[in-house]
């Protein structure tokens, strides 16, 4: 082969992807196969899975130009990635039409609910724990421990600054688990939970309908407390409540429909790509990626269970119970969690309906999750010093 | 764990207070009752 190589140079270039070919390349194709295969088959965040997917089976053709480091020549993924990830803009932007989604009118009318969605943030922390016990740097561990908050953007955004290396699987973890929380929570919550639990009723005693007025000032407030409390915190809850106050402002709408519809269907299409562009073999063939899945799995565990056995302790101390099964709900996958939590409720008792209850926490769980990021972001440089 | 999950539920805390403050300062307008009534003056 060298002598005809020798002979006529232009073969070595045209051959040179099966020459760079190994076995991990078709590992991560299967890898990417899979993703896709999930995202058709299965509906699992096909508008996430299926460009990771993809990117991931263009990251892993040797010498693809798709994801060139070459100056001069960068691949169109690497571009990307400079342009929306390392600079953390992507996360951000998918926050403004996140929050532009978000009505928060059930958080606002019951306050409380905000307390199972802190609640339900424990796994975050445990799992940075033990993230750390099995040999992660503090600033990595804080990373995979975000995964368990369900939360893609977040996870992106505090990995881009502490853990860049770790992105492509981080993300992975953090969108496929959002994607099985109908797989993932019902079991949690049956094992922490009685049948006359699941059966509670809940009522909705002193609850006042919330005036226009305040859903307008509500996400101004909230930008300015987190932002007191940890300044580094206000591009994550800051863009999520500036999409919700274009929203509720009610004198933008082509603005508000821009960023629900437009800016985030643009902004979803290239995060996924270029994050699975970032799983190159070399990076994602890891015993460390393996664990990173495995602690993530844990975390979203324990933030599930985090949520409902905070509302177990409420009902120990409170006269009105609660259904526990809503804390569970404290997780960011919004509206996915709310929604599978409801359906358990109506099939434990078909005239018990708790949505309404069940989607005020995953509200909550929304705000609480970007505040446990802005957390990290804020501790994380203090306490590892 | 120590420093952040508390520090968690007293940022949460405030959010709780100042929601509800801002709840009971901007109170919903009684749009039903005020229907009723025109309704019954017409009559």
């Amino acid at each position: 082969m060298e002598v005809l190589i020798q002979q006529y140079p232009w073969l070595d270039e045209l051959l040179m992807g099966f020459f760079g070919l190994s076995w991990k390349h078709v590992v991560m194709w299967a890898v990417g196969a899979l993703l896709i295969y999930l995202a058709v088959k299965h509906d699992y965040e096909p508008s996430l899975l299926l460009p990771i997917g993809f990117g991931a089976v263009l990251a892993n053709i040797p010498h693809s130009s798709a994801v060139s480091t070459v100056p001069g020549e960068e691949g169109f993924l690497i571009v990307l990635y400079n342009a929306g990830i390392a600079n953390e803009l992507f996360p951000v932007l998918i926050f403004v039409a996140i929050g532009a989604m978000c009505d928060f009118t059930p958080l606002i009318r019951r306050p409380s609910v905000m307390l199972f969605a802190a609640a339900a943030q424990f796994g975050i922390f445990a799992t940075a724990i033990g993230a750390t016990l099995v040999g992660f740097s503090f600033e990595h561990a804080a990373s995979i421990g975000i995964i368990g908050a369900a939360d893609g953007p977040t996870t992106i955004y505090v990995a881009s600054r502490f853990a860049q290396e770790l992105l492509g699987p981080l993300s992975v973890a953090a969108y496929s688990y959002m994607s099985l929380v109908p797989v993932i929570q019902p079991p949690v919550i049956k094992a922490l939970t009685t049948e006359s639990e699941r059966k509670i009723k809940m009522g909705f005693e002193g609850e006042e309908p919330v005036s226009q007025t305040t859903k307008f000032l509500f996400p101004i407030m909230i930008t300015v407390i987190a932002g007191i409390v940890a300044p580094i915190s206000v591009a994550l809850i800051g863009s999520l409540m500036f999409g919700n106050l274009l929203k509720e402002s009610g004198v933008v709408d082509n603005l508000s429909n821009a960023a629900q519809n437009e800016l985030a269907n643009l902004i979803t299409l290239v995060l996924g790509i270029t994050i699975g562009g970032t799983m190159s073999a070399e990076r994602f063939l890891t015993f460390e990626v393996f664990l990173i899945m495995a602690l993530g799995a844990v975390a979203f565990v324990f933030d599930t269970a985090g949520g409902v056995l905070f509302a177990k302790l409420l009902n120990m101390f409170s006269s009105t119970k609660i259904n526990p099964m809503i804390g569970a709900c404290g997780i960011s996958a919004f509206p996915m969690s709310g929604r599978v939590i409801a359906k358990m409720a109506l099939k434990e008792d078909p005239t018990n309906f708790i949505i309404q209850h069940a989607i005020g926490v995953n509200v909550a769980g929304q705000v609480a999750s970007v505040v446990a990021g802005g957390l990290v972001l804020a501790l994380i440089p203090a306490l590892a010093k | 764990m120590t420093v952040a999950l508390p520090t968690m539920f007293a940022v949460i805390g405030v959010f709780i207070v100042a929601t509800k403050a801002l709840h009971a300062a901007f109170p919903a307008p009684i749009e039903a009752e005020d229907d009723e009534e025109e309704y019954e003056d017409e009559e």
